[in-house]
């Protein structure tokens, strides 16, 4: 059964993170709170790679269950990392873990125990900082994707395949980018296809359309275009994004238009929930 | 009229791609034996599967299966219900504070002091499943009582049929989010509530198996496809060969769909 190889030290999996920052990225996010699409894609980035290093920490440090790439696109191509990790493409999570560029203290409420609410702080570690500048070169980022995911399967070929996840806010500025998607997911391990999955960041307001199997209640060619060119969530993701309460049709694709801050958050987390870490 | 003796044998071993030190299960066999000696006085086995997902798993397994020892080997009346075993485990919880302040004294010391991303976890504590059982040797047999929260497996076997099988009884009953007991868990009507407890009699001829989750289940979805489990199970138990039981697993992990996790094996074979 394709996608159910077991992650682990020897067998890691693989997320490529592409993340558009063209200059439309400094307007504000649609939806109801206030927020630059920029500053809402990294923070979500920030916080999940947070939450990927805390659930692979053990005694001895992060265990090297993945490997990330944060890649930006926008005036140039290239890697989005900042800090000590600036210009690496795959870095093991943990070197992400042990390198944020800085670590913010935020305050957070936690339950007091007597049913209340007590202010802490708790850190904020952040690896890449908002950037709006420049168009939308997708087909670049793609090409640069798929060199980044082909040099990953010649030296993990048996694993769970690459996941690359791309946060866009608008059409590719260098042309149609369905081919060089394709380069993408034409790529395999022995465990299946490389996925590519989409975001589109909404800046319009209105509902969000997420993980459809279908394109007719699209609204227009370039979110068919986006759809067209994501893959099917693979079973595990598929279960817990009904279980997450989402109407998951029988094949849905990796898809997000129109995502407001919940439905960005709500991308990442199931576009990376591989099978259970071993 | 004297009881038949109990053979201890016990195997462990970790999950591939884990070094043996790394393993999260845990047990604990009182009073301490040399491998494979007859036993013929009140017995203590406890084992215990910490949670991978959760930090400091292994010691809170190692430091639960040795304290929940200690007090059944005092009483074992303790697991005759939920709120006696309940009082069984407390002394652990109310020792993994302190054992955590040397923990993390001892890392700073050692210029090697806790990260931001072990906060989180270090808050949580950590989880591991818990089966405790007490036996005591009787008129030409053993009385045993056992108490569980979680997944890890008592099985009793009479001539190669399974007799008892506590807390799980179906290869259906194995998932991802078993009960577990927590290291900051200080509600103890809470665990007595969930705890589970059984009791019965060992025959000269049993066989009793004590196993964490991976083997548990193997064990029930061959028994299940009408595939005996069990001499397998005595014959790698009669030869008491790690690298005999090793290869074992390996073998099951991969051509015979037993899942890869830390793997623990307590046989008791009843008349020794």
């Amino acid at each position: 059964m394709p996608y159910s190889a077991e992650i682990s030290r020897t067998n890691p999996g693989c997320f490529v993170f592409l993340v558009d920052q063209s200059g439309s990225m400094s307007d504000p996010i649609g939806g109801d709170a206030p927020g630059r699409k920029s500053d809402v894609v990294a923070d979500a980035i920030n916080r999940l790679l947070t939450e990927l290093s805390i659930k692979c920490a053990k005694e001895e440090g992060v265990r090297d269950y993945f490997h990330v790439a944060v890649i930006g696109y926008g005036h140039s191509v290239g890697s989005a990392w900042a800090g000590a990790l600036a210009g690496r493409d795959l870095v093991p999570l943990s070197e992400v873990a042990d390198n944020p560029a800085r670590v913010e203290e935020r305050a957070k409420k936690v339950p007091d125990g007597a049913g209340g609410l007590v202010e802490t702080t708790t850190s904020f570690p952040v690896w890449m900082t908002p950037t709006a500048n420049g168009g939308t070169p997708m087909n670049e980022v793609f090409r640069y994707a798929e060199k980044v995911v082909s040099g990953w399967l010649d030296r993990n070929p048996g694993g769970f395949p690459p996941i690359v996840l791309n946060l866009t806010d608008g059409e590719s500025t260098d042309g149609d980018p369905s081919a060089t998607a394709a380069g993408i997911t034409s790529l395999a391990s022995a465990d299946g296809g490389v996925l590519l999955f989409n975001l589109h960041v909404s800046g319009a307001g209105g509902s969000s359309i997420v993980f459809p199997d279908r394109d007719d209640s699209l609204p227009d060619a370039y979110s068919r275009l986006l759809f067209g060119i994501s893959s099917v969530l693979p079973g595990h993701m598929r279960s817990y994004a009904a279980a997450q309460g989402h109407a998951v049709g029988e094949a849905p694709r990796g898809f997000v238009y129109n995502a407001d801050i919940t439905s960005v958050v709500q991308f990442l987390d199931i576009g990376t929930r591989a099978t259970a870490l071993r | 009229m004297s009881s038949p003796p109990a053979r201890v044998t016990v195997f462990k071993t970790a999950k591939a791609g884990s070094r043996y030190e790394e393993c999260e299960d845990a047990l604990t066999v009182l009073p301490r034996q040399e491998p494979q000696s007859d036993v013929v006085e009140p017995l203590v086995a406890v084992v215990c599967d910490g949670a991978s997902e959760s930090m400091l798993a292994r010691d809170w397994a190692r430091l639960l299966a040795r304290s929940v020892a200690d007090e059944v080997l005092r009483d074992p009346s303790l697991l005759a219900d939920g709120a006696g075993f309940s009082q069984a485990t407390k002394p652990s919880v109310d020792g993994w504070g302190p054992w955590l302040e040397d923990y993390l004294a001892t890392r700073e010391a050692d210029g090697n002091p806790v990260q931001w991303y072990h906060r989180d976890g270090l808050a949580k504590g950590a989880f591991a499943t818990v089966l405790a059982v007490a036996a005591v040797p009787g008129d030409e047999c053993w009385h045993w009582s056992a108490a569980a929260l979680g997944d890890t497996c008592l099985f009793q076997v009479r001539d190669d049929t399974l007799i008892a099988a506590f807390p799980v009884s179906e290869a259906a009953g194995f998932g991802l989010t078993p009960d577990l007991l927590g290291s900051r868990n200080h509600d103890t009507e809470l665990i007595a509530a969930r705890a589970q407890v059984a009791r019965g009699i060992w025959q000269e001829g049993d066989d009793v198996y004590l196993v964490t989750d991976a083997v548990a289940a193997w064990c029930l979805t061959l028994r299940e496809a009408n595939r005996m489990p069990w001499p397998v199970l005595e014959s790698l138990s009669a030869d008491g060969d790690a690298e005999a039981f090793q290869a074992w697993v390996d073998s099951a992990r991969a051509r015979d769909g037993m899942r890869n996790d830390d793997t623990t094996l307590v046989h008791l074979r009843i008349g020794g």
